[in-house]
């Protein structure tokens, strides 16, 4: 599934992050953004909850691909 | 090991913002009023001449700095991106908001904490109130509340907010007196906190210092109210406590400024219903906004068009909040001020309800 925050200001990327892993899991999540702000305010939680991940940087955005917990 | 990295460069970031606003409040910025987004800007659009307030108007150089620091940051960290093009007259709205609801509590979410750190401990119905309104807010998110994603334009489109700081640098700097019979403006407070200011130099470094930091540490006081529920995340929260400390610090230590209790604060009013409702307003609007009105300079320094609008709407709600007698005095708030917090919830819960939009 792809979640597509690009644009969305705080705190809008992160309520819909938490809300794809609590009904869609983790599993097969990749998310796109575009802000730096937004960036690590995803990773800050990703991080702090145990979750792994890659970042890709697309030049206009960035996608982070969650993997398999 | 890069969680242990940022949390320590916020927590730094913090001790320093809360540190500068008591070494500004040593150098003659009035008491609990080194770091105040919505007093510099109520202040900045007296000497415009949007109110007539004569105790309150002076081209503030910390709030030139905060978001040039924050324009600066951006630039050299390569995050400097021109953005905008959502919902900006609802933006607007919030950051009259916004303005209004700061100057009937006096002080905007960041001079909350440092009045808490001179010891004013109607910081903490403030406080309270400003919680209890991010918190609030939460479930709007969750059902879909938007006000829609930005664009990205072009680069030059970023620039104007740091053009608009830069054209306010030289009003500050050159105080020209454009209406001489008026005597302003640009209009300069000879009494009062208009009239309590740092050197003009020392203000726009600190300021500029303030912006770096808190662009490079994304601090946001709604973040450190919001964390600890939506994510449990403390981080922010570490940063909320850590600009308490250090102002606190600062204000026994450099500004001998600090007097733990509810009567006698500087700029303060101890009527707590009311600094409970109004930072409630503050914390609902600044949650639907995006950020407190300092993030906001900070987002406008990055090219963030949006919250350029909402400084543009803070500058108009803190010129008409005196205007229409809306704004608090040490005596307490004026009845003007109560009516309008009440109006406001309503507006703002009507934002929260109306700018729903089901999601995909």
């Amino acid at each position: 599934m792809i979640l597509d925050v690009r644009g969305l200001e705080c705190p809008e990327p992160k309520i819909r992050m938490i809300q794809a892993l609590s009904t869609k899991g983790a599993e097969g999540l990749t998310i796109l953004v575009d802000s730096a702000a937004a960036r690590e305010n995803l990773r800050s939680m990703l991080d702090i909850h145990g979750y792994r991940y890659t970042l890709e940087d697309r030049r206009d955005h960035w996608a982070i691909a969650l993997l398999d917990q | 090991m890069e969680r242990r990295r940022v949390f320590v460069f916020l927590l730094f970031s913090c001790l320093a913002v809360g540190w500068i606003s008591a070494l500004l409040v040593a150098h003659g910025n009035p008491g609990n009023m080194g770091v105040c987004g919505a007093c510099f800007t109520r202040d900045v659009a007296g000497a415009l001449g949007l109110h007539a307030a004569k105790p309150v108007q002076y081209i503030r150089p910390e709030l030139v700095g905060i978001i040039l620091g924050a324009f600066l940051a951006a630039l050299m960290s390569r995050e400097f991106a021109g953005r905008g093009g959502s919902a900006p007259l609802v933006r607007f709205i919030l950051g009259m908001l916004m303005a209004v609801g700061a100057l009937v509590f006096l002080g905007c979410p960041i001079r909350m904490l440092m009045r808490l750190g001179g010891g004013d401990l109607n910081g903490l119905t403030g406080l309270a109130g400003f919680v209890a309104g991010v918190l609030v807010t939460i479930p709007f998110h969750k059902m879909g509340y938007t006000l829609g994603a930005s664009e990205k334009g072009p680069a030059s489109f970023g620039w104007i907010m740091p053009i608009l700081a830069l054209v306010l640098l030289a009003l500050a700097v050159f105080r020209p007196v454009v209406n001489e019979a008026a005597g302003g403006p640009v209009f300069a407070s000879a009494t009062g906190p208009g009239s309590m200011r740092a050197p003009l130099w020392i203000s726009l470094v600190a300021g500029a210092v303030v912006g770096w930091l808190f662009q490079r540490s994304r601090f946001c006081v709604v973040s450190a109210a919001r964390d600890p529920l939506l994510s449990r995340e403390w981080i922010m929260t570490a940063g909320a406590v850590a600009v308490v400390v250090a102002a606190g610090a600062g204000n026994a230590l450099l500004a001998d400024n600090f007097r733990l209790g509810f009567d006698q604060q500087p700029i303060a009013h101890t009527d707590h219903l009311w600094n409970f409702l109004a930072m409630t307003m503050v914390g609902v609007a600044a949650s639907l906004a995006g950020g407190c009105p300092v993030r906001q300079m900070v987002l406008a320094g990055e090219g963030n068009g949006g919250a350029g609008v909402t400084f543009l709407g803070m500058l108009v709600g803190s010129a008409l909040a005196h205007n229409f007698l809306m704004v608090s005095s040490p005596a307490g708030p004026t009845e003007m001020g109560k009516w309008t917090v009440g109006v406001g919830l309503a507006l703002c819960a009507t934002i929260a309800v109306a700018f729903r939009r089901p999601r995909i």
